[in-house]
């Protein structure tokens, strides 16, 4: 393979695209860029922000001490502003970092664990979620990021477990709420096993049981967030069976137990082997590759870094320079780097909203789609030309778009793309289609 | 943004299949060369499951009392109309009771499909594949249905409201799709441009060619819609587009939201009467942009994945159930009933012993619509667009 299709691929598979220099400025060693960032993620810590759960927190508590409706509507006002800002703060992150493949997994996993800003609650969650949840644990052991991730407050809002408890224990008496199975279910359908994962109704009913009492702080005076508490006194007591298996009562330990039998189900492994590879690489990729991942997570206890490692060491994975369409958001951020562009948190908010994309606010528990038909869906396709249309108006400094398309695709430029550039009517007409062309919508 | 939408419609209106009509003006009563059918359907996908019982009450079901609990709807309340002495329309279904009372309503309870597992997304895809399985087809039923009616590659009989088309709607048929635009028109010269950079990629090549052919049609509402208001624009683009005498006739729209864990609410507050209002408006404003000759030749069939628990949950909410119901409204239809072979809410009558116990397939309804409306024959219907629903009775619906 070329070096130019081999830095094509680093740069957009694996990343967000090269910026106005184009494929040529980037010089490192494939596979060493890979994998120092998968060996040596960096945590950006100017994204650490308690402001939104700090927010998150009056809002719970003006809520729960049954405040006015317009003070409610305030700390909302506040909220939004603050998931506004964070969505913007994630796009520069994307698009500056020196590590994009590092921001690629944020992404990946956090659609995987998807949950969503129709609960008011979560708007101000969300930075924590990511920076404390998902980010310290995408090249770790799987298990640590599924415990993460069921003990956030965000998740446990999301699906509804803060407010499950068991139906025989003192809480749920006084406070007449009982059990929820949102949880249980989707950690297994959606988060582990996969729906054909072989487990029954009474197995979700049984993991709910577990996960009963893994809620938030009720009163706490001292810390002004919303916290993770185990309560006890909502824990539903006995033994509970998952998948054949018998638990003994052992209060919060039980659903880790569980969590971590499920972290290294070889359904599991499957399961994400397949969903990552259908992310990065293809709608339908090779078994062998599959395979690979698969077998590299079950060796190593179930270890992201290992599979992922897997993923990159695979040649099918070097395969064919253009089969994923990007997703919206990272064909907007991959836009931005092409032409040298630094949105303001409002160009990257309008941006967003333009493409019908609302982050953090997938229409179910399952995230967005990782498949080429969603995102260049025949709505989408317009609104992506009218957007590239936009952008390319925008642009007041002299562009050659044959001259930047060069740069930006070097070989996989195809003869129908470079003909088009080089005829295109005007310099914004050729940038509109520069940013439609295949070698831009696809990786 | 108006100001923009107008230029759309203004470019668009003079050049696509607006302008088909007058050419064909002779024609008139008949339909028109190349579309096959004067029958229009709008299927309205509720997502999340809809909590049936909370929204057309079995309220004189002996036990439904006790084991709805806090979800009950109490009768002297005022939060419910009366249906037929047994059921009752939530109150925030007033609008729709009104086309109930005129016969221009059905409504089908404890109707399921044939799955029988808890996952939203199987339950989706068996709905929309037509098959009884998860993943059975790679095909929309609809889609299906559309081909049966003679739809082609060349004609688009199908629709789809929305960023990307619905499940029920893939296949070979020709679907086209509408989402409504914040951002100024791209002219035809450029999308020529882009169309020929596609050749050699065929899914972006196809799915523009779809897109380009849609853009003329819907002039209502350029502006996309927050929140709730989008599925009401949604409802008012469908209606505009299958009103059209030579438009496609088959329109899916989506509504989701109805995944009611926690906080469901019963009489006046909470999600789920919350949802109820928007469903009413959104029919109400369908209807409203459907000249009446055509409504006669209207169905609007509004179906979900599944029902929910009958008991509340620990939340104030459900979970995931089997039975659930179905809506169905038209300028013909033989409505004015609650259809339904009532299992009751006893403990023991309890699917599971949690769920409202199916009693009726919702392929009956289905293929009530296929046969009746569409005048598909139930050879085709068994063989091809619901493959295994040969045993499944058609309801005197249509």
């Amino acid at each position: 393979m070329s070096r130019e299709i081999e830095s094509f691929i680093v740069l957009n598979r694996f990343g967000y695209g090269p910026d106005s220099l184009g494929l040529s400025a980037f010089k490192a060693s494939s596979m060493k860029f890979l994998v120092s960032q998968l060996e040596h993620p960096e945590i950006p810590k100017h994204l650490a922000d308690k402001t939104g759960i700090e927010l998150s927190h009056r809002f719970l508590t003006a809520v729960r001490a049954n405040k006015a409706k317009d003070v409610q509507k305030i700390v909302r006002k506040d909220m939004i502003k603050d998931y506004t800002s964070f969505v913007s703060d994630i796009v520069l992150q994307r698009m500056q970092t020196k590590q994009p493949f590092v921001e690629r997994l944020v992404a990946f996993w956090s659609n995987h664990f998807t949950v969503s800003i129709d609960k008011p609650a979560i708007l101000g969650l969300l930075r924590d979620y990511e920076y404390v949840a998902i980010r310290p644990h995408i090249t770790g052991k799987f298990e640590d990021l599924l415990i993460a991730v069921v003990k956030h407050p965000a998740m446990l809002a999301y699906l509804d477990n803060w407010q499950s408890f068991g139906p025989n224990t003192w809480f749920a008496k006084f406070s007449r709420k009982g059990l929820n199975e949102n949880l249980a279910r989707e950690i297994m359908e959606l988060h582990t096993l996969g729906v054909d994962g072989g487990y029954t109704q009474q197995d979700v009913i049984e993991l709910a049981k577990m996960l009963t009492g893994w809620s938030i702080e009720m009163r706490n005076r001292k810390e002004p967030y919303p916290k993770f508490q185990f309560h006890d006194k909502g824990h539903e007591p006995g033994p509970k069976t998952l998948l054949g298996r018998t638990y003994k009562e052992d209060g919060m330990n039980e659903a880790i137990a569980a969590l971590k039998m499920l972290a290294t189900h070889p359904k599991t492994a499957r399961r994400l082997a397949t969903k990552m590879a259908v992310h990065f690489i293809s709608d339908q990729p090779p078994e062998r590759l599959v395979r690979k991942m698969e077998s590299a997570y079950l060796r190593s206890g179930g270890n992201l870094g290992a599979m992922t490692r897997a993923m990159l060491d695979a040649p099918e994975s070097w395969a064919e320079p253009l089969s994923k369409v990007k997703t919206t958001p990272d064909y907007i951020v991959s836009t931005f780097r092409a032409i040298n562009f630094t949105p303001k948190e409002i160009h990257t908010i309008t941006s967003l909203d333009s493409l019908d994309y609302k982050p953090y606010k997938a229409s179910s528990p399952q995230g967005f789609s990782d498949e080429n038909e969603y995102w260049a869906a025949p709505g989408a396709l317009i609104k992506r030309t009218e957007w590239a249309q936009e952008v390319a108006m925008r642009i007041m400094q002299k562009v050659d778009p044959f001259a930047l398309g060069k740069g930006l695709f070097g070989p996989v430029m195809s003869a129908e793309t470079a003909f088009a550039l080089k005829g295109a009517e005007s310099q914004k007409q050729g940038l509109t289609l520069l940013l439609m062309s295949p070698e831009f919508q696809r990786r | 943004m108006c100001h923009e939408f107008t230029r759309r419609s203004f470019l668009l209106g003079s050049a696509g299949a607006v302008s088909l009509p007058t050419f064909l003006g002779g024609f008139s009563s008949v339909a028109f060369a190349n579309v096959p059918t004067n029958k229009r359907l709008t299927l309205v996908f509720l997502r999340g499951g809809m909590d049936s019982l909370g929204v057309v009450v079995p309220y004189a079901d002996p036990a439904y009392a006790s084991i709805r609990k806090n979800l009950a709807i109490k009768e002297r309340d005022g939060q419910m109309i009366d249906a037929d002495g047994f059921f009752a329309f939530h109150k925030n279904l007033a609008p729709l009771h009104d086309y109930y009372k005129k016969g221009q309503m059905a409504v089908i309870h404890a109707v399921a499909t044939p799955y029988r597992e808890r996952s939203h997304f199987d339950a989706q895809d068996l709905l929309e594949n037509g098959t009884t399985k998860p993943n059975g087809s790679n095909s929309g039923w609809l889609n299906r249905a559309i081909q049966a009616m003679g739809g082609s590659r060349s004609t688009a009989l199908g629709l789809s409201i929305g960023p990307s088309t619905q499940t029920i709607l893939r296949g070979e048929g020709k679907v086209t799709s509408w989402s409504p635009s914040y951002l100024r028109v791209v002219d035809e010269d450029l999308l020529g441009r882009i169309t020929r950079m596609y050749e050699k990629d065929a899914l972006l090549h196809q799915n523009l060619q779809i897109a380009q052919e849609n853009m003329g049609i819907a002039d209502t509402q350029g502006k996309a819609a927050r929140g709730d208001r989008a599925f009401i624009t949604a409802m008012e683009a469908a209606a505009k587009f299958l009103a059209q005498p030579s438009g496609p006739r088959v329109a899916v729209v989506d509504m989701s939201g109805w995944d009611t864990h926690a906080n469901q609410g019963s009489g006046a507050g909470g999600r789920l009467p919350g949802l109820l209002k928007v469903l009413s408006e959104g029919v109400t404003s369908y209807r409203q942009k459907t000249p009446d000759a055509v409504w006669n030749d209207t169905i609007i069939y509004i179906v979900t994945e599944f029902g929910r628990t009958v008991r509340p949950n620990g939340s104030g909410g459900t979970d995931h159930g089997t039975a659930g119901l179905s809506m169905v409204l038209g300028g013909r239809l033989k409505g004015g009933r609650v259809i339904s072979d009532w299992p009751g809410l006893a403990e023991n009558k309890l699917y599971e012993n949690r769920d409202l116990r199916p009693t009726t397939d919702l392929r009956a309804a289905s293929k009530a619509i296929l046969t009746n409306h569409f005048g598909i024959s139930n050879q085709i219907i068994d063989r091809n667009i619901l493959p295994g629903s040969s045993g499944v009775r058609t309801l005197d619906l249509v």
